[in-house]
């Protein structure tokens, strides 16, 4: 199972969805917050495994876990206990020099707001991590993923010159451009009115089932659920439920079950 | 209101630190050039007042300017002494002597250096109520070839009792025998200098002329009062000599050291109020991105009900909090400051007695109000953009002002510039230093005001060859054109350190090509004698001169010598030279007159000032010296070389006459090298130097007073430099989620580092821009102006300011040292997470 992360580093480009390799794993994920009287269980014996190709929705409300666990996973926060894998890397084996790279290889991020580098135009910001790495970007990928996006005519501006719909979508290319052998999207539709927020979440889906991109997301909207493969419930720092082939209707059921 | 004050103080101590830190060090400064003054002055002062102590009266020559202590108006003939010996009242008399003797060493070489420290020639008193000397070891001396040395000359020289050796004086040198040691009160030395004691009769032939002294002191008798004895000597003695009480005379030695050492706390008071200066730009900055940050916050209690002056008094508060802490702070670190400048001066070579350190309660009260005055002064501006945030603003995001510039802050700082530049040039025009000063303070609130506009098109230039640095250096780059004003106010604390750098460095560098051109061009000699003197009554032996003069192989000999006089009411450095050679030796243009008929009352004047003053060849002069007046005669006039010669000057005849204890401070020689160099040999206080090593020992002096300057304006450099610190942590605090962005999709501590470094160097570079701008143009003007005192050719370091503008830059980079890695280490998560 464990592969050595250095001659691993770089070799996935494109996950291939035969291979039998989970794209993201937790193993019995535990992590407490704070100390003494103050601890919380945020993840109490999390595990899961998130298959390449496929788009995955972690729902659960709020102080359920389900941020914590896409941090710990995306190697942003380190578990209490238990392992967390990123393709065959364990990522609590990793040092921050070995994580940086990871986060900048094989892992792309949305975040919910704040996701641009405001000093930097919109092209400069989808071009950053491959820079950061001092790779050439792949000019007809990027040009690809930016047609995709419809982005081409804002390529000059700058965050502050976008919509919030148009720097979710910037923040978006810029995951994809370096190819990752996973995205990481922190309730990417929060801070947009329904319509972007659809857009957003049809431009995911399209990336999972065209280029066959992994993508494991944070929400707590079923709407943005129901764009997903698959629906995983966190309540109280653990897996509750899992739901294929979700929809807003059955994801409303669901957590109507869990809350009630 | 005034607890919220404390809690946002204590919330926020790591980045007040910094603020703190630039207030100290201005106020340590301060204070440290007060107590180094006080100390100075207390040292000498008190030396002063135990030599005088048993001395209830004094008579002497009365002088007509005011002469430097231990120097003599003129001497008298002893025979004045019988009247005074009968004078009722009258206890203990004392012959007194003075001027100047120094010891030849065992290694020939003199002891100590009169470029450095006074060689005072005096009769051993053997009234001991009237001798602040006291034998250590040996007798008095009784002899005519016996002498006394002070203990500190006996140490340096290895000299004792018994040793013959050989005593420089205004005569031919000759040789001695140690009699005995001396200390002055109890110290080894008086105040620094060396004193060599002879007999009186000897001191009067040697130090003064045969039969004559330069005062007689007395003691009085029981019961007579310092006034009475006076008066009752006024009464005895001839009437063209003055009486003093010992008071008075202490006041006077005390008054004539003030005068010099007030220069000495004039220069230190210039850096000190610099560092101040650098200190408030950096306070302000702080403020004004601490206000602004806190906008929310500050919106917040506006919508809660506080109103603007609460808010405004919560801002000044804190301001008066940090002012109070570190102007307290800064007067104890004043202390250290002051122990620092000594160890300063005494590794220059300018060496200060031992001596209590003094501190005036006053005068630290006074630094440390400065202290609190300017940080509430820098921080008046930022306290009321607080009070003048709406409510409104607690709803809306925080955004950093990046305005750059409008208008109006063209228009003021064009005005504030142009206004700075033409009070300094009228300043430098002669109207006086203050109007240098202030045209200086002006042009550099101008320019802040207006570095804004210049930020981002500037650092976008500066940045520009990083780019090879990759992507930190262009993040940096776009960063610190990112706020303007913050920019530009952090890199105009930088600028105000380097323009003076700058400047001193062009005029220096200016002056040393000018001399050097000047000494080409119109010094026509092989050989200049120089004895380090640079006051009166000390220097080279007329006898040397006349030795030279008599060398086979000297073709031409001149004496050069300078006296504190009035010329035509007008007080002035005035040189005396020997007027047969002075126009041979130097190229003085057209000479209308005969320079060699200047005889003892003739005075030769350039051509510009005797257009101004009205005089033409013939016009008589008054000419006022420390101890004589007289009417001199214009009979040269001359066109060029003033930087050589003066404006005016007389031919030593008139010195012997009128000036008494006169020496050659300096001696031009045209002459065979080996002759020179043989006819100088018995006088080692002359340093011998071919035209090369004249230049060589001007540009030295130079070096050596750059060095002074240098190490206290590093001190406003690194003031700016914490400011830069500042600067870059409150920056980083703002930024705390786009770092967190930025390492989570992939940038690595070391890239973090260093676009926090770049952006420090780039500001940096920034504030190097603005100040070798600034400086090379305060500069130019200088030396435009000083054209007329032989500062001629303009002269660019462009290797100096090249190394000013790397150190700068790179300190630049090694401030950010701290903020850079303390961003590095920051938690990703929480910076990303904070929604």
């Amino acid at each position: 199972m464990l592969t050595n992360p250095v001659v691993d580093e770089r070799s996935v480009a494109h996950p291939d969805p035969t291979l039998a390799q989970p794209a993201a794993q937790v193993i019995d994920a535990v992590k407490v917050h704070g100390k003494g009287d103050y601890q919380v269980r945020a993840l109490d014996g999390v595990s899961a495994s998130f298959a390449a190709g496929r788009f995955t929705a972690i729902m659960g409300p709020s102080g359920s876990g389900k941020s914590t666990l896409l941090h710990t996973m995306a190697g942003l926060d380190s578990l209490t206990s238990g392992r967390a894998f990123v393709g065959g890397t364990d990522i609590g084996s990793l040092n921050d020099r070995e994580l940086t790279q990871l986060r900048r290889d094989r892992i792309g991020f949305v975040f919910q707001s704040f996701n641009l580098v405001p000093t930097l135009t919109a092209a400069e910001n989808i071009a950053l991590p491959a820079r950061l790495a001092g790779r050439r970007v792949d000019r007809a990928w990027f040009d690809q993923v930016v047609e995709t996006v419809g982005l081409a005519s804002r390529l000059r501006h700058r965050p502050d010159e976008l919509s919030g719909g148009q720097q979710q979508r910037v923040a978006v290319a810029r995951a994809l451009v370096t190819r990752p052998a996973i995205i990481f999207a922190d309730e990417p539709t929060g801070n947009l009115d329904s319509r972007s927020g659809a857009e957003i979440l049809s431009f995911i889906r399209l990336a999972v089932r065209e280029l066959g991109q992994t993508v494991v997301m944070v929400t707590h909207d079923p709407v943005a659920a129901g764009y997903a493969d698959r629906a995983l419930f966190l309540a109280d720092g653990r897996v509750v439920d899992d739901l294929a082939d979700p929809t807003a209707a059955s994801v409303v059921t669901r957590i109507a079950r869990i809350g009630g | 209101m005034f607890k919220l004050t404390l809690k946002e103080l204590s919330a926020r101590k790591r980045r007040l630190l910094g603020t703190g830190f630039a207030v100290l060090l201005g106020v340590a400064f301060m204070a440290g050039t007060f107590v180094f003054t006080s100390t100075l002055t207390s040292t000498f002062h008190s030396a002063i007042a135990s030599a005088d102590a048993g001395v209830d009266a004094q008579v002497r020559v009365p002088s007509t300017l005011s002469i430097g202590y231990g120097e003599s108006a003129g001497s008298f003939d002893s025979s004045v002494a019988a009247a005074v010996r009968s004078t009722p009242g009258v206890q203990d008399v004392a012959l007194e002597v003075s001027g100047y003797a120094q010891l030849v060493g065992p290694d020939g070489k003199t002891v100590g250096e009169l470029s450095k420290a006074p060689a005072f020639g005096l009769n051993w008193v053997p009234v001991q109520a009237l001798n602040p000397y006291r034998l250590a070891s040996g007798h008095a001396p009784a002899r005519d070839d016996e002498i006394v040395i002070d203990r500190g000359a006996a140490k340096t020289s290895g000299y004792g009792v018994g040793d013959v050796v050989t005593v420089l004086t205004k005569r031919e040198p000759r040789r001695f025998t140690i009699a005995g040691t001396a200390t002055f009160g109890s110290s080894d030395t008086p105040a620094g200098s060396t004193a060599v004691l002879f007999t009186t009769a000897t001191a009067s032939s040697l130090l003064a002329e045969p039969g004559r002294v330069d005062a007689i002191a007395v003691t009085a008798g029981p019961g007579v009062s310092q006034d009475s004895i006076a008066a009752s000597l006024r009464r005895t003695v001839p009437a063209d000599l003055e009486v003093i009480t010992g008071r008075q005379l202490v006041h006077a030695d005390q008054a004539a050291f003030d005068q010099q050492s007030d220069q000495i706390g004039l220069f230190m008071t210039i850096f000190a109020a610099v560092a101040v200066l650098v200190g408030a730009f950096i306070i302000n900055n702080t403020f004004s991105i601490t206000v602004a940050q806190r906008t929310r916050q500050l919106a917040m209690l506006r919508a809660l009900g506080a109103g603007r002056r609460q808010l405004l008094a919560s801002v000044l508060g804190e301001a008066l909090v940090i002012g109070v802490v570190a102007s307290a702070v800064g007067v104890l670190a004043g202390i250290g400051v002051a122990n620092g400048l000594k160890a300063l001066f005494t590794a220059v070579g300018l060496s200060l007695p031992p001596g209590p350190t003094v501190v005036h309660a006053d005068l630290m009260v006074l630094a440390a109000a400065v202290g609190v005055v300017v940080t509430l002064t820098s921080a008046w501006l930022p306290a009321r953009r607080a009070g003048r945030v709406l409510p409104v603003a607690a709803l809306r995001e925080t955004a950093v002002d990046s305005s750059a510039g409008s208008a109006s802050r063209l228009v003021t700082g064009g005005i504030l510039s142009t206004a700075g530049v033409a009070s300094l040039l009228v300043g430098l025009g002669g109207a006086g230093v203050q109007l240098v000063g202030l045209g200086a303070l002006v042009s550099f609130v101008g320019v802040a005001v207006l570095a804004p506009v210049l930020a981002r098109p500037v650092t976008a230039v500066l940045g520009w060859p990083l780019r090879l640095g990759g992507l930190p250096a262009e993040l940096a780059t776009r960063n610190a054109g990112r706020s303007p004003k913050r920019t530009a106010r952090t890199a105009s604390s930088l600028m105000i350190g380097v323009a003076l750098v700058a400047f001193i460095a062009v005029v220096s560098a200016s002056m040393r090509t000018s001399f050097a051109g000047s000494l080409e061009s119109r010094f026509r000699g092989t050989h200049v004698l120089d004895s380090g003197a640079d006051y009166g009554g000390a220097g080279l032996s007329p006898a040397l001169a006349a030795s030279l003069a008599s060398t086979p192989g000297v073709r031409a000999v001149t004496e050069a010598r300078t006296s504190q006089a009035l010329v035509g009411g007008s007080p002035t450095e005035l040189s005396a030279f020997t007027p047969r050679s002075i126009g041979q030796m130097f190229d003085l243009g057209t000479v209308r007159g005969d320079l060699g008929s200047l005889g003892a009352d003739g005075i030769a004047v350039d051509a510009e000032k005797a257009a101004s003053a009205g005089w033409t060849l013939g016009s008589t002069v008054p000419v006022t010296f420390p101890g004589a007046t007289a009417t001199f005669h214009v009979r040269a006039i001359f066109d060029r070389s003033a930087e050589w010669v003066g404006d005016e000057f007389v031919g030593v005849g008139a010195f012997d006459a009128l000036v008494p204890d006169t020496l050659d401070h300096r001696i031009y020689v045209d002459g065979t090298g080996a002759a020179v160099t043989a006819a100088a040999a018995a006088y080692p206080s002359a340093t011998v130097l071919d035209r090369a090593g004249f230049v060589e020992l001007t540009n030295a002096k130079i070096d050596q007073l750059l060095g002074i300057i240098y190490v206290l304006l590093a001190l406003a450099v690194i003031i700016a430099l914490l400011g830069i610190a500042n600067t870059m942590a409150l920056s980083i605090f703002e930024r705390t989620r786009e770092l967190g962005l930025l390492r989570a999709v992939g940038t690595s501590r070391s890239q973090v580092r260093r676009t926090i470094r770049w952006e420090a160097v780039i500001i940096a570079a920034f504030g190097t821009t603005l100040g070798l701008g600034v400086g090379t143009f305060f500069g130019w003007a200088t030396v435009r102006a000083l054209a007329d005192k032989g500062i001629t050719t303009l002269t660019i370091p462009v290797g100096t300011l090249a190394l000013i503008t790397a150190i700068a830059a790179g300190a630049g980079g090694v401030a950010a040292l701290v903020p850079a890695r303390r961003a590095a280490r920051m938690n990703v998560l929480a910076a990303v997470a904070t929604a």
